[in-house]
């Protein structure tokens, strides 16, 4: 799976493209306007990564030459501008998402898989990790060809793992993936602890391959071996 | 009180005293004028008729009554010693006309021919003199009341136009919102000082509007600026965790960072959208039913805030709902119901109340809250470390935004209002 990051900022992109090649992916980058117009003229990506504010142009006119060229890349526009009017552009112009920084290095993970599942997969979005499966669609989830109920908390937050495998996922982007604006003045996470004992006792009770760790003081991780 | 009325209602009041003033002072010397004119012609009549007597002592039994009547009566020596001469109102009858009329009496005393002193007294019909008195009086009211009548009406016109310029000001100045394009104001008016006070109101605006503006951009562009180098903080941290060798010793100390970053995440994040809703960036508007957010919000906030043990009613009277940006309305309740609980003593109970056009927040304290302040940014009630004390700063430029009233009142419980326009 080959990724384009378009960055300025070279701290950034070193930083994304450490986590996205620990995932596998082999990640390109691009530093301004003119490098991203001719990587795009001369490869083809299963992903691109774009920021807006580029010095020598804006994101956009990236994201519009992309589209008039009728090439398949997937799009995910990452912008220090959190406005709307831009991500209704950008969303308008044929962007398949948009991540607002600072962003969490496991959402945008989550996000890319996502859209590259729904690429190749014409049809089926499901996730699999040894005998469980998630299929983000129709949310549901089976651990040995068995159905699991999960209310839609810990549905999310196992989603959040499984597209993270193997990854500590610190408790606060935890809890911002499934509880969004609602925990930033919050005086702890110990909410999320019984979220996750609940979706871990669940998990063991159905016999999964992963298990969901604590790691004390931090977060999670879901160990899985494949 | 207006200006105009005010002005008006001194200049009306002045006039009716003056004019009055000086009506009736001119009446009375008009007819002080008249009476003498009277006496005067008495007097005169007195000096003929007392020089023809003397020239003829016939006459002295003569009299005459049909116009000027006069009777001649002669007087004792005692009676002449101390005579003095008078005038006075009287009426006589009138045996033609049958009826009284008004008369002026003159008595005079005057020594004939034969050394005698005899008694004078001239009568001359008063009845012109008291037509011309009413006529006069008459004339001299209706003069007044128009005359007073021109006056109040016509400096009512002319304040009325010279206040227009004000008018027109001070409509301007209703209309101007910093941060909003200010409607056309003309400065140019014949009058110095509104000109003068039309420049500076239209100066102070330019200058409080870039001030404004600057202000603005200075956060935006900051908080966006900042954007960039949290993002490779949190991102370094994130792939620092994930390094296999860590002891948890090492974990707890990026935990703190990462918690920390995120504070300051939360509040660029809480800046951004404060000076966004300001900049008026949020223009989807859409019927939303804010019932359905309080239920969702309420759902999410009690297992966020589980630890507290709070207890929470929503008594719902009606559907409440309000044309607005989706995520605004969301935001404006969640920070409402998010205050009420941090700000409550673990194990408190929380009401929302939801009107057709109200909606009420609820939640104990000890303490009313100080509503100068309460909406400021940055002020913290409480001694809450998490809070960004943006929260209800936001709130409250979302309600302003959409002209809901928020209010705030405390019963031994703090009681949040939101009133939706009609």
């Amino acid at each position: 799976m080959k990724i384009l990051l378009v960055e300025d900022e070279k701290e950034l992109r070193d930083t994304v493209k450490t986590y996205l090649e620990r995932e596998k992916f082999i990640v390109e980058c691009a530093e301004d306007y003119p490098a991203a117009m001719s990587k795009i003229n001369d490869y083809d990506y299963d992903c691109v990564l774009l920021d807006i504010m580029l010095p020598g142009g804006s994101g956009l006119s990236v994201l519009a030459h992309l589209k008039r060229m009728r090439k398949q890349e997937s799009v995910i526009i990452i912008s220090a501008k959190d406005s709307i009017d831009d991500k209704v552009e950008g969303l308008d112009l044929g962007a398949d998402d948009y991540l607002a920084k600072p962003f969490h290095l496991a959402e945008l993970n989550a996000r890319v898989k996502s859209l590259l599942r729904r690429k190749k997969a014409g049809g089926d979005t499901s996730m699999v990790l040894g005998n469980l499966t998630l299929t983000p669609d129709t949310r549901q989830v089976t651990i040995g060809g068995k159905e699991i109920a999960l209310n839609r908390k810990e549905f999310d937050l196992l989603y959040y793992f499984v597209s993270n495998p193997n990854r500590l996922i610190n408790r606060t982007a935890l809890a911002e993936s499934v509880w969004g604006d609602h925990i930033d003045q919050a005086d702890s996470l110990d909410f999320i602890y019984s979220q996750v004992k609940n979706l871990r006792k669940k998990m063991k009770t159905a016999g999964a391959q992963a298990e969901i760790k604590a790691v004390y003081g931090f977060g999670y991780k879901l160990l899985f071996d494949p | 009180m207006k200006l105009l009325r005010y002005t008006h209602l001194n200049l009306s009041l002045l006039l009716f005293l003056l004019l009055g003033g000086w009506g009736t002072f001119f009446y009375f010397a008009v007819i002080d004028e008249v009476m003498d004119e009277t006496d005067d012609a008495l007097a005169n009549y007195r000096d003929i008729i007392v020089g023809k007597i003397l020239a003829d002592s016939t006459l002295l039994a003569s009299e005459d009554r049909v116009i000027h009547s006069y009777s001649i009566r002669p007087l004792g020596p005692e009676e002449a010693e101390d005579y003095r001469e008078r005038f006075y109102d009287a009426e006589v009858y009138i045996e033609t006309e049958d009826e009284f009329e008004p008369v002026r009496v003159m008595k005079s005393c005057f020594m004939a021919s034969d050394l005698k002193y005899y008694e004078l007294e001239l009568r001359l019909s008063t009845l012109e003199r008291d037509d011309l008195i009413a006529a006069i009086f008459k004339h001299l009211v209706a003069l007044y009341v128009v005359l007073l009548g021109c006056l109040v009406f016509s400096t009512r016109a002319i304040l009325k136009s010279v206040f227009r310029p004000l008018d027109r000001l001070l409509e301007w100045l209703k209309h101007v919102t910093p941060g909003q394009p200010a409607p056309p104001l003309d400065p140019h008016t014949r009058i110095l000082e509104f000109r003068t006070l039309n420049r500076a109101a239209l100066d102070m605006h330019e200058r409080a509007e870039k001030a404004y503006r600057e202000q603005k951009e200075f956060i935006e562009n900051a908080s966006h600026e900042l954007q960039t180098p949290l993002a490779i903080v949190r991102g370094k941290l994130e792939l620092l965790a994930d390094h296999d060798n860590l002891t948890g010793e090492e974990l707890k100390e990026i935990d703190d960072m990462y918690r920390s970053l995120n504070r300051a995440v939360q509040l660029n994040k809480s800046l951004l959208l404060l000076s966004r809703i300001q900049n008026g960036q949020f223009s989807q508007t859409t019927e939303v039913d804010l019932n359905q957010h309080v239920r969702q919000i309420v759902e999410l906030l009690s297992e966020v805030y589980e630890e507290k043990q709070m207890t929470y009613a929503i008594q719902e009277n009606g559907t409440c709902t309000a044309r607005m940006d989706e995520s605004l309305a969301h935001t404006l309740l969640n920070n409402l119901i998010k205050n009420a609980i941090v700000h409550s003593p673990d194990g408190g109970h929380i009401d929302v109340r939801l009107d057709c056009r109200e909606v009420e927040i609820s939640n104990d304290g000890t303490a009313a809250l100080d509503p100068q302040r309460m909406f400021s940014r940055f002020h913290k009630g409480g001694t809450h470390k998490e809070s960004t004390g943006l929260g209800l700063s936001i709130a409250q430029s979302i309600a302003s935004l959409y002209h809901i009233g928020i209010g705030y009142r405390y019963d031994g419980r703090h009681h949040f209002l939101l009133k939706l326009a009609n």
